[in-house]
């Protein structure tokens, strides 16, 4: 057996991470990690902050709210403002605002598959020229469109009309292109198997495609929840009845009417977390299949 | 079951391209045709017009005795194999299997009864619940054929389906898409790219060079008898050696000048072949396959005849039951422009599957002794294989 000689020093240098900088101390990895964390939590205490300064203001009287503004907890807890936004009809608004937003996404889901199919996989004539047009109206900013949406709904008896609300929302370019993305990334193989199988065309979207554009689906249901939900500008120009008042609208007349006296931050800020609420919610439920579904069409598109 | 024909079939794209050049072929009922050729022959194409997933631009397909041009796909009683299986992901493989009979509105009793026997005729029993992503590759392409068989269709159709095999699955895969056609007595098309598929697998075999047919055939018959350089060229692995040589018949003795050497041709061959008379004096492409070109030091027939020629080993490859050599020989290479040729660069190299026992090395000055007999001739004009 042959003998290690001693005193064998390493000759191979050490490098990576704990490699010595020349001429100077390295930091220990665990001395670095705790000053990562210090600098994300400093970064995420300044995001969720804003947060806490409007559900505890909420929660606050008045004076406690103009006083002592950037203070998240209230000196007195009281939910006065959330009585005074029940008087002001925000039940209402409230199920308006579930109405309209459930219609929506149902509509944008089936419009927008239905249409981003048929630019992916049919062949008809004007269909490149669609296509274009499609990405052309979303670089159209809505506000353009307002005066001239409020003269179309007139014309067609749908202003001041759920109709109104509804049916001019559920479809929309952004949707459509992101269907339509997502279909062209499917193989094109899977849909040939089927009509061989003896599916025709609908069922070759119904059964065989569409299931298969579930992340698509659910970031589109995500996106057009949020979208509907949020809406203004559409529903200020669309209605003016005080019964399809939904929460922005309502909430928007509330601070620009009978409150623009006065800071009133409780009421306002107890507004803003119901509504934030819904959307808040959805998005939590389904955040893993919007994450997924934002990048399926990118990897193979 | 049917038979499957082709009539004048041109296929031409949008952008002008020419994918298939009147095709005619006739594939009989129960046969199993493999249409084999490079990339872009048109191969795909002719088995997606018959699918019914290409437009048919000229000529007619007829399924049996109908004529299939306008009938959409899935009213041609064929079903396909694809060479990424194709199968539905958000379905398992009970539901993939049932998903045409489903379509076709068949009652749930002979929905359970056809996929039961297939799942047991492909042994899929065991994954009948489970989603075509938790399978394996053979496990997948299995599936597709179920799929298939469930339908008891006219014909089927499979697109290159062991491609995505490794080599192991895929020669175990051959044998039993091969046992089962033979067992269903279903007409079959099989598109490959692989000859040695092609040759294990068919009845017939027909090649296909840039959209036109080149040769249909049994293996046997494309391998001992191709019509014309491609066929020559394309069949046969390693691929067959075909040189230029100038051919000189003098009453009864023949022989073709390689370069600065001379093989002597047996007057039985001219016998065999009067037409060669019409080529005296001339340029022809002179074929041998691999397995007739033999080691002369280990003696033989053919090198006791003196039929011999020489050159330097420039590769040697020991696979055990023979050694492949590539020997440097000073003849001018005939190739037809459409088989990639990765010695293009390397000059002439005439290539001999030898005995085991040749002690040839790199380097070293070769004598190989050619089987005269088993030669191929070919007019250089017009690619065919000079016959009668």
């Amino acid at each position: 057996m042959s003998t290690v000689p001693a005193n064998t020093a390493a000759t191979e240098p050490v490098t990576g991470p704990d490699a010595p900088i020349e001429g100077g101390r390295r930091m220990p990895p665990m001395l670095k990690r705790a000053l990562a964390y210090a600098v994300l939590v400093v970064f995420a205490c300044f995001y969720i902050f804003p947060f806490l300064i409007e559900i505890g203001t909420a929660f606050k009287t008045d004076p406690d709210a103009t006083a002592n503004a950037m203070n998240p907890i209230p000196k007195t807890w009281t939910t006065d403002a959330f009585r005074r936004l029940a008087d002001a009809n925000f039940d209402r608004w409230f199920a308006n605002s579930v109405i309209v937003a459930l219609f929506v996404t149902a509509g944008r889901l089936f419009f927008d598959s239905l249409a981003g199919y048929a630019l992916a996989r049919l062949h008809f004539r004007g269909r490149k020229a669609i296509g274009a047009a499609v990405i052309a109206v979303m670089a159209v900013p809505g506000v353009v469109l307002l005066i001239p949406k409020y003269l179309v709904l007139v014309q067609l008896h749908m202003y001041d009309h759920y109709a109104g609300m509804i049916i001019p929302l559920m479809a929309d370019a952004a949707g459509v292109f992101i269907m339509r993305q997502f279909f062209i990334s499917i193989p094109v193989e899977i849909e040939e198997a089927a009509r061989i199988d003896g599916a025709g065309t609908f069922r070759v979207f119904w059964s065989v495609v569409l299931p298969m554009a579930r992340p698509a689906l659910i970031t589109l249901t995500i996106l057009s929840f949020q979208g509907s939900w949020n809406e203004y500008a559409h529903f200020l120009v669309a209605t003016q009845s005080p019964d399809l008042k939904t929460l922005t609208t309502g909430v928007g007349g509330l601070v620009s009417g009978q409150l623009s006296a006065g800071n009133q931050f409780p009421i306002k800020l107890a507004a803003a977390t119901l509504m934030t609420i819904p959307v808040a919610a959805v998005f939590f439920i389904f955040q893993r299949y919007f994450i997924r579904g934002a990048t399926a069409g990118a990897v193979k598109g | 079951m049917a038979r499957i024909t082709f009539t004048n079939v041109e296929k031409i794209y949008e952008n002008g391209f020419h994918a298939v050049h009147d095709l005619n072929l006739e594939i009989a009922d129960g046969e199993f045709l493999v249409l084999v050729g490079p990339s872009g022959c048109g191969k795909s194409t002719a088995l997606r017009m018959i699918a019914g997933l290409e437009s048919i631009s000229e000529g007619t397909v007829r399924i049996g005795d109908r004529v299939v041009n306008n009938i959409p796909a899935k009213g041609r009683d064929i079903a396909m194999v694809f060479q990424s299986y194709a199968l539905y992901p958000h379905m398992t493989v009970w539901e993939n299997i049932a998903f045409p009979l489903k379509l076709r509105k068949t009652p749930k009793e002979e929905i359970n009864r056809r996929v039961d026997e297939a799942a047991r005729l492909l042994e899929l029993e065991d994954f009948i619940d489970v989603k075509p992503g938790q399978l394996s590759g053979g496990q997948r392409q299995r599936v597709a054929m179920g799929r298939s068989i469930v339908r008891q269709p006219a014909a089927f159709l499979m697109d290159e389906p062991l491609s995505n095999l490794d080599a192991k699955l895929r020669v175990q895969m051959r044998a039993e898409i091969s046992k089962l056609q033979r067992t269903l007595k279903v007409t079959t098309v099989y598109v490959t790219h692989d000859q040695v598929e092609a040759m294990t697998m068919g009845d017939r075999v027909a090649v296909l060079s840039r959209g036109s047919l080149q040769q249909v055939d049994t293996p046997q018959n494309l391998y001992d008898h191709p019509q014309n350089l491609f066929v020559a060229s394309f069949i046969g692995s390693p691929q067959m050696n075909i040189v230029e040589a100038t051919l000189r018949i003098d009453g009864d003795a023949a022989s073709v000048d390689l370069g600065s050497q001379t093989l002597a041709i047996p007057a039985s061959v001219i016998t065999v072949l009067p037409a060669l008379r019409g080529y005296d004096g001339k340029r022809i492409g002179i074929g041998v396959r691999p397995e007739n070109v033999h080691d002369a030091a280990l003696g033989g027939e053919a090198a006791a005849a003196g039929n011999t020629i020489t050159g330097t080993v420039e590769v040697r490859e020991g696979i055990g039951s023979e050694i492949v050599v590539h020997v440097l020989i000073d003849a001018t290479a005939v190739r037809p422009d459409d088989i990639d040729d990765p010695t293009a660069n390397m000059g002439t190299l005439f290539v001999g599957r030898l005995d085991p026992s040749s002690r040839l090395q790199i380097g070293d000055t070769a004598t190989l002794s050619v089987s005269t007999d088993h030669l191929h001739f070919f007019d250089l004009e017009t690619g065919l294989a000079i016959r009668g």
